[in-house]
């Protein structure tokens, strides 16, 4: 795995009734193998339409999804195969515990694969440790944790499944600045470990975009907007607008000191100090 | 699949029957229901039948949504027909005899009433009141047929306002559930094969998420009603005050009149031979 390839996608929510909506139009991609791809996008522009067609939860109207060369939907009843190697985190995931521990939870996604107990223990304890939930919380009930902390527990249960593609759809709404950063490192770090782990990031949030993302896709009422790295479009400023979205502040001052002819590509608050501190040095 | 539930379903329209006073849509249908029961005689039931066409082109309501909406009752109007059709005996010689098979034309005449009344009973309080008829007008206008009840201690604005709550969630839950059934598949559960226990053991972990959800949602939303001084009925004023109108004075009137119409002419009819039983 594991090249990921949307071939002229379309989807329509509601086919044929009175509350028809069309949520994707003809769109084209591909998601590089190895790399943070971050989808951006203002609400309701069909990211997390993506996501579900991706999972192989919906089928397209129109178009393929291509995983490895194969449509996806070639034969339906093998969706399921596909699915196996594709972890999807939903919006606010931590609705979907159930289960009498955290570690049981947690292992319910490995279960399902067929693992044996050995290899379910060690991905649940490195999954469990890749999002910072500790032993203590292992053995507790999830519904006595805190909304941080059952959110790391729900991602933790995908990660579990060692998926060769991850799809997170704002893993961090909703969070606080430092809850974001443990939930979007924790993922960095599971990158960094399992080599070659695509990974798609949805999110609206450009500043955690500027931080974690490699190349980043735009998308307009449905449509492709842009398709480049993470650098191309922050320096953009105006396709990011017609996206509806806003740049982090730090690169809008970036961009206007890149008008006065401070080089560019400058996207977080760290590399901005880096080539202040040189300019006034020197 | 959680998509296609008809039943109790209300389609948004513009028509006479849609703008009726949903009082007057309340007891139109106990009386139509009533009539049902009554008509007799082919002629009350030929009467009875033109009224429901004549109701179901004024709803504007596609013939193809009304047939839908059909697909429950199928299989209880189809075994009472058949029940009937075989287990009627008649006075005179069967048509058919098979076996321990006896066929009498009376036995044919009841299966047909039969399936006649279950079809004309689901489409007409379908097209009357809940295809035509917003949850919430339903449960005030319930509300107000019944508040003479309130003097004998019944809680019914209580009672209204746990309807149209559990009205306006129905939505809600069957979203909810989808979501939380793709987020499993996507950990890999399958709800689609296996044997009957293995299948309901697989909804497992849809049904305690939902369970655990539906639980906060209502804690949420009393306190929220606390918060904007909800305490009960007792001197609550409504937004939308419902008044009868000529036109539902008149719809009331009309069908009562038919109702009484039917009701005596069904000796006379009788009378003359067409009496079922």
């Amino acid at each position: 795995m594991s090249v990921v390839t949307f071939e002229h996608v379309g989807y329509t929510y509601s086919a044929k009734t009175p509350f028809e909506h069309e949520a994707l139009k003809d769109l084209s991609f591909t998601l590089q193998e190895g790399r943070v791809t971050g989808l951006v996008g203002h609400t309701g522009c069909g990211k997390s339409t993506v996501a579900m067609l991706l999972d192989g939860l919906e089928r397209p109207t129109s178009g393929r999804i291509l995983i490895d060369g194969r449509d996806l939907w070639e034969e339906p009843k093998k969706v399921r195969e596909i699915r196996r190697r594709i972890g999807l985190v939903f919006q606010y995931p931590e609705y979907q515990l159930f289960e009498e521990t955290v570690e049981k939870d947690i292992a319910f996604g490995p279960r399902n694969l067929g693992k044996s107990e050995d290899e379910i223990r060690t991905l649940v304890h490195s999954a469990a440790q890749f999002v910072g939930v500790g032993e203590d919380l292992l053995k507790k009930s999830p519904f006595e944790l805190s909304g941080g902390e059952r959110r790391r527990a729900a991602i933790a249960g995908v990660l579990a499944m060692d998926p060769e593609l991850l799809v997170l759809d704002e893993p961090a709404a909703g969070l606080d600045p430092r809850g974001r950063a443990d939930i979007l490192g924790g993922v960095c770090a599971y990158r960094r470990e399992k080599q070659n782990r695509t990974v798609l990031l949805i999110s609206h949030s450009m500043e955690d975009m500027a931080r974690f993302a490699d190349d980043l896709i735009v998308l307009k009422e449905g449509e492709l907007l842009f398709h480049g790295t993470t650098k191309e479009v922050f320096c953009r400023p105006d396709l990011v607008r017609e996206a509806g979205l806003a740049l982090p502040q730090i690169t809008r001052i970036t961009n206007a000191l890149c008008d006065l002819g401070i080089p560019e590509g400058i996207t977080t608050t760290e590399e901005a100090a880096i080539e202040i501190l040189k300019r006034l040095d020197s | 699949m959680l998509k296609d539930v008809t039943l109790g379903q209300y389609f948004p329209g513009q028509s006479p029957l849609h703008r009726l006073d949903p009082r007057a849509k309340i007891l139109g249908t106990i009386l139509y229901i009533v009539l049902v029961f009554f008509a007799r005689s082919f002629p009350a039931y030929a009467a009875l039948l033109a009224a429901l066409i004549v109701l179901c082109a004024v709803s504007g309501i596609s013939l193809k949504l009304i047939l839908k909406g059909l697909k429950p009752v199928v299989f209880i109007a189809a075994f009472t027909a058949i029940v009937n059709l075989f287990w009627t005996a008649g006075e005179g010689a069967p048509l058919v005899e098979f076996w321990i098979v006896r066929i009498y034309p009376e036995g044919i005449y009841s299966a047909i009433f039969m399936l006649l009344r279950i079809l004309s009973l689901v489409i007409g309080t379908s097209v009357l009141l809940t295809y035509t008829t917003t949850p919430m007008d339903l449960t005030d206008a319930l509300e107000r047929l019944l508040k003479p009840l309130k003097f004998i201690g019944v809680p019914v604005h209580e009672f209204a306002m746990m309807m149209t709550i559990a009205l306006r969630f129905v939505p809600t839950l069957v979203e909810e559930t989808q979501k939380i059934m793709n987020a499993q598949k996507a950990r890999g559960a399958d709800f689609e094969s296996g044997n009957l226990i293995r299948r309901v053991k697989s909804l497992i972990p849809v049904l305690i998420p939902l369970f655990i959800s539906s639980f906060r949602r209502a804690d949420d939303l009393a306190i929220a009603m606390e918060c904007r001084c909800y305490h009960g009925g007792k001197g609550r004023t409504r937004m939308k005050e419902l008044h009868l109108r000529f036109g539902d004075v008149l719809f009331l009137f009309s069908f009562a009149a038919f109702g009484v119409l039917l009701y005596f002419s069904t000796p006379f009819f009788a009378s003359m031979g067409f009496y079922i039983k």
